[in-house]
């Protein structure tokens, strides 16, 4: 099927490219399909998870690959249960703010996905992650 | 922030109808049980948060300009 996308105008996707959130992203209660978007140039650092039915609703996500430091969040068996599996694949939601680099991930409450059925979910995790963690250098005044 | 000391089995009311009990403490994680209306919502804190940050998330960020931005940290 085709969806008009924000970032990257009409596209084509099939039904397996469709990410459930069987859990919804917060604050955004009404959206659960998702696709996630590459650019050949960004490379696989960065995607942007795409709601299918709204072409505004698109988030930037991070890799947590990108962070200098370590990221181990403990992911519950209540998460697991709702994805029906384990998780494959976890990405933060990035917040550009003013400029790209002020730009912050938010490491409290990760996307995580199943990716053998496309379920996910956003969580909050128990761990002290930050809600705005900076991703590139230092605060520029 | 009005700050009470409370102790298990005792509570709290706000604003006469919303009810906060103590209802268990173990380690550092107190269980608090709380009765409100139904028109009242209970959020955690990082859950409200959470939102805010997604509501911001949301403004568009061209794979264009990423790249540039990209381009230009790897040049510095």
């Amino acid at each position: 099927m085709i969806i008009t996308t924000r970032d990257f105008g009409e596209i084509e996707i099939s039904e397996k490219d469709v990410i459930t959130f069987v859990d919804k992203i917060f604050g955004f209660e009404e959206y659960t399909s998702y696709v996630m978007l590459f650019d050949d140039e960004v490379g696989t650092s960065f995607g942007w998870l795409q709601s299918v039915d709204e072409p505004e609703i698109c988030f930037l996500v991070a890799n947590p690959g990108i962070l200098s430091c370590e990221y181990k969040p403990s992911i519950p068996q209540s998460v697991k249960k709702g994805l029906e599996g384990d998780v494959s694949e976890i990405w933060l939601v990035m917040t550009a703010g003013g400029s790209l680099e002020n730009s912050t991930v938010n490491m409290k409450s990760p996307i995580v996905i199943n990716n053998a059925n496309g379920f996910a979910s956003q969580i909050i995790v128990e761990e002290d992650y930050e809600i705005r963690h900076r991703v590139f250098g230092k605060e520029i005044a | 922030m009005l700050i009470l000391s409370r102790k298990i089995g005792e509570s709290l009311i706000i604003d006469g109808k919303i009810e906060v009990k103590i209802v268990d403490i173990s380690g550092d994680k107190i269980k608090l049980g709380i009765e409100a209306p139904k028109e009242v919502s209970v959020f955690r804190n990082e859950l409200c948060k959470t939102v805010e940050e997604n509501k911001q998330a949301v403004s568009s960020v061209k794979p264009s300009a990423l790249k540039s931005f990209l381009k230009a940290q790897k040049t510095e």
